[in-house]
């Protein structure tokens, strides 16, 4: 195996460091809080990984140390202190019992339907007492490795897939792609990672949600997943019940490569934990995603549902490089009381016939902030390539904000590029007409934000779909009348 | 003198050059030229690394001409043949003329003025209160590079104040003509427009170029509006392919003002125009419309920004632009809808037709919305010639290059369909139409 013949010079730079400081410490579980070269080497030795990776981490390290944090995005939050962020720690035990946990989630896994076996593994508590996803996991994993499909976490793929994440890790989103990217790929500490091999369509939704520990992946989470020639898959990231977590900064980087013939349909539904009504205390989301459709008539599809998050800052993106590949962007964005959303999309079109749909829908209420930003770009090359982009806002209270900010760049004249949109508040009118057949006013609110969000929704697998729909209406709780 | 364009240069030559500027005797404005220097020092020469200059980089072309600050005296073939050859019935409008940034009032014709008028050349109209209390009032020198430039270094332009009540009857046509010859140049023009209550006016500011080398033309409109005043403004971009164009309309709209601002571009090297309102005070209203046609190596870049302050206001925006060769355009369009701005109604769209493959387009429409009770709405698409539209033409016996020519002025000839002006609509109907001629 290449990893074991790779493991000797691992051994010879990672013991290097420690001449350097806290050698006492290469035992413990977790790193001390700040981030240096020797604290890179120390996530790499701790998990164990080959040369290259090391070297690439530190690469990114070097280009992070010269990089500026972006500041074009409308969202404001206090500058992050990177030296006071523990990279790496082992994972902790949650509460014992359900009874540990706050009572605020406890309701809203109610209201959300959330199964009571469920509940305690979403809250944190240790799975295994309450509910047992090992053995769903297992089944799971039986099925898919019959069908070649490597599904496991990154850590694990590092160990026995070394070949393929040399291959493609960073041949996506690499190293030095933007502030949070690069920073993800030097110290990132686990992730998924997904392979289905040529010809195969996976017979069931890859979900994080179903696998082992996938909870415990850490603030800076890598996903990498790739769809050889002619194979199908679908994959949902993250779940509709809140999330709590006691780190603010998440910077995640998710990388997807489809061949030949392959789709990828690619879902996320993000409640991070918001903040109090003041906005304290919420998580920071932000996100690399992008995809390239690498070979002819691929395609990439990208749906969210993002209620969660005191800030979110992620563009999922597509590059179509293949000729006849499609790339798609679906997207719910929804800011109540302090939340901050700048997120949209880019749509890169080298191929000839290359596709691309963007149907953003933003929904802002009290004092959230949403921003669609987009671009789509015709690279001269790309014969008959056709957009459309729709982005619609909704204004709930006279203190939020909608803004929309496309970057549109055509360089062939073959192109057909389309956007629209608009801007307006729920009519009275069409409150006072579901008033009037007997809905109350918020059961109105939510039947006219859920058919503006339709589009969107309809993309959604199905019981994701279900769940989303719930989900919004809790978020948009008590910001009508 | 003649040096490469260098923020130094500018700093420097200042010195040497104030004595020419008009308004040595007034204090306050050499006050404002100095801070405008001053401004221009922080800020330096845009570069691509801005936001808003983004698509046009200054760097490889203007940045690199040597352009001289003398004003040669030139004496241009007859402007009012020129102008009835373009079209205009000149006998039916006040003509102003500037050439290379300095008034003529021999080629000037202005019509007897009713009190309450003011039709001069700004350079003369210093001393006046008006000027004294709105210059660089409403085109800050804090915001633009070329805006503090600009007041640093304006030789002249338009100064146009109607009292109350007044209703402008013939249109006002400024013609800001560059005749170098054999020398570059550059010209810094001031225009500065008050309109009292209820007043009417309408404005055509043409810029045009011939027989010339390299030259820069830096105009910057100041325009104020009065409470229920109406300004018809209408912008005609003929420079010579020699010209570099950097224009910059500011207004600020008092309550149900009115300002109709049109902007059509086909010439210049590079062209670069902005044009910025504030709706300060409710029911006021902003239409703005604009047509650009690019060939060949041209640049065109359209930025408009418009601030709603307060509510009830409406704005429409339309601009369209026709790109053949390897021209390039940009079309930067921000709406903003401030806290207080309820009830505003926002309408943009941008629509480019591009005819060759190797046209590039930028389009990048802006919505910023912190009012609820709005109604805003943007659009851009970007397209060829319809296959389809072509083969019926031909199909009906119409040669494809005939088709084509129509179906350019039928998406062109929109923007100049809206304009109610019987002065203007003639000689922008040739306007588009000549330029046709030209295309491929």
């Amino acid at each position: 195996m290449k990893a074991k013949t790779q493991e000797e010079p691992v051994e010879k730079v990672t013991s290097e460091e420690y001449k350097y400081g806290f050698v006492t410490d290469i035992e413990a579980d977790s790193a001390p809080a700040g981030l240096n070269e020797d604290i890179i080497r120390f996530i790499s030795h701790k998990k164990k990984e080959p040369q290259f990776l090391l070297n690439w981490r530190l690469k990114a390290y070097g280009q992070w140390l010269k990089m500026k944090t972006p500041e074009w995005a409308f969202v404001q939050y206090p500058p992050i202190d990177y030296q006071d962020i523990v990279y790496y720690s082992a994972p902790k035990a949650g509460p014992k019992s359900l009874a540990e946990v706050d009572p605020e989630v406890l309701k809203t896994f109610e209201k959300l339907g959330v199964p009571m076996e469920e509940r305690a593994m979403l809250a944190g508590v240790a799975v295994d007492a309450v509910f047992d996803s090992v053995s769903v996991g297992t089944t799971f994993k039986k099925k898919l490795g019959e069908m070649g499909v490597i599904f496991c976490s990154f850590s694990e793929a590092v160990q026995e897939h070394p070949e393929l994440i040399e291959q493609y890790l960073g041949s996506v989103v690499p190293y030095n792609d933007n502030f949070y990217a690069t920073l993800n790929s030097a110290v990132f500490t686990d992730g998924s990672f997904c392979y289905i091999p040529k010809g195969v369509r996976c017979p069931m939704e890859l979900s994080t949600y179903f696998r082992i520990n996938a909870a415990k992946t850490g603030q800076f989470e890598r996903t990498l997943l790739i769809a050889d020639e002619g194979a199908y898959v679908s994959y949902l990231e993250g779940c509709t019940a809140p999330m709590r977590d006691e780190n603010q900064l998440h910077a995640a980087v998710v990388e997807l490569v489809a061949m030949k013939n392959a789709e990828i349909k690619y879902s996320t539904v993000q409640n991070w934990y918001p903040g109090d009504k003041e906005g304290k205390g919420g998580i920071y989301n932000f996100v690399t995603k992008r995809g390239a459709c690498r070979g002819e008539n691929s395609k990439i599809s990208w749906t969210q549902v993002e209620t969660g998050s005191a800030i979110t800052w992620k563009y999922p993106s597509c590059i179509l490089q293949g000729d006849n590949s499609v790339g798609e962007f679906y997207s719910v964005a929804v800011v109540n009381n302090m939340q901050q959303a700048d997120t949209g999309t880019k749509m890169i079109h080298l191929g000839k016939n290359t596709k691309s749909t963007i149907v953003s829908k933003g929904i802002s209420a009290g004092k959230g902030q949403n921003t669609y930003r987009g671009l789509v770009r015709i690279q001269p090359a790309a014969e008959n390539a056709h957009n459309f982009t729709q982005c619609d806002s909704l204004l709930m209270g006279d203190k939020c904000g909608a803004h929309t900010v496309p970057y549109i760049e055509v360089k062939n004249n073959s192109a057909k590029v389309g956007h629209e949109a608009s801007t307006s508040k729920i009519g009275e009118d069409q409150i006072f007409y579901c008033q009037q057949r007997g809905l109350s006013k918020e059961d109105a609110v939510n039947l006219i934000v859920n058919g503006f969000c339709k589009e969107v929704f309809r993309k959604l697998p199905m019981e994701f779909a279900v769940e989303a729909q719930k989900l919004l209406s809790v978020s948009l709780e008590g910001s009508v009348g | 003198m003649s040096n490469l364009m260098t923020q130094d240069l500018y700093l420097s030559a200042f010195t040497a050059r104030q004595a020419f500027l008009p308004g040595q005797d007034q204090a306050w404005l050499k006050d404002l030229r100095l801070k405008a220097l001053e401004h221009f020092k922080q800020a330096g020469f845009p570069t691509d690394k801005l936001e808003s200059w983004k698509y046009t980089n200054l760097a490889n072309n203007l940045l690199k001409m040597s352009l001289s600050f003398e004003l040669p005296k030139v004496t241009p073939s007859a402007v009012t043949a020129q102008l009835k050859k373009r079209g205009f019935e000149v006998e039916k409008a006040h003509v102003m003329v500037f050439v290379n940034g300095a008034y003529s009032a021999e080629l000037s014709s202005l019509k007897t003025l009713p009190k309450g008028v003011v039709i001069q050349n700004l350079a003369s109209a210093l001393a006046h209160e008006t000027v004294k209390t709105y210059l660089g009032q409403v085109a800050s020198a804090q915001k633009k590079a070329f805006t503090a430039l600009n007041m640093a270094y304006f030789t002249d332009g338009l100064f146009l104040n109607l009292a109350a009540g007044q209703l402008l009857e013939w249109p006002i046509h400024v013609v800001y003509l560059s005749a170098n010859a054999s020398q570059t140049t550059q010209s810094h023009l001031r225009n500065l427009i008050v309109l009292g209550n209820d007043s009417r006016a309408q404005v055509i500011e043409h810029y045009w170029g011939e027989n010339v080398s390299a030259y820069l033309t830096n105009a910057v409109t100041e325009v104020v509006l009065s409470q229920g005043s109406v300004l018809d403004h209408t912008k005609i971009g003929q420079e010579d392919l020699k010209g570099f164009h950097v224009g910059s309309i500011e207004a600020k709209q008092n309550e149900a003002s009115q300002f109709i601002s049109r902007t059509f571009s086909v010439g210049g090297a590079l062209t670069r125009n902005e044009i910025d309102t504030t709706l300060a005070q409710k029911k006021a209203e902003s239409v703005m419309d604009g047509l650009y046609l690019s060939k060949g190596q041209q640049h065109v870049d359209t930025r408009t920004f418009i601030d709603h302050l307060s509510p009830n206001c409406n704005s429409h925006e339309t601009f369209k632009g026709v790109l053949d060769g390897e021209s390039t355009a940009i079309f930067d369009g921000f709406i903003l809808v401030r806290e207080n701005a309820q009830k505003t109604d926002a309408r943009q769209s941008n629509k480019n037709l591009q005819l060759s493959n190797t046209a590039k387009v930028y389009s990048k429409p802006q919505l910023q919305i912190y009012a609820d009770d709005v109604k805003c709405s943007h659009g851009s698409a970007t397209g060829q010639m319809d296959e389809e539209a072509l083969f019926y033409f031909q199909s009906r016996g119409i040669s494809r290059a005939d088709a084509k020519k129509a179906l350019v002025y039928a998406f062109a000839g929109e923007m100049v369909e809206r304009v109610p002006s019987e002065y203007l609509k003639p000689a922008l109907t040739k306007f588009v139409q000549d330029w046709m001629g030209g295309a491929s």
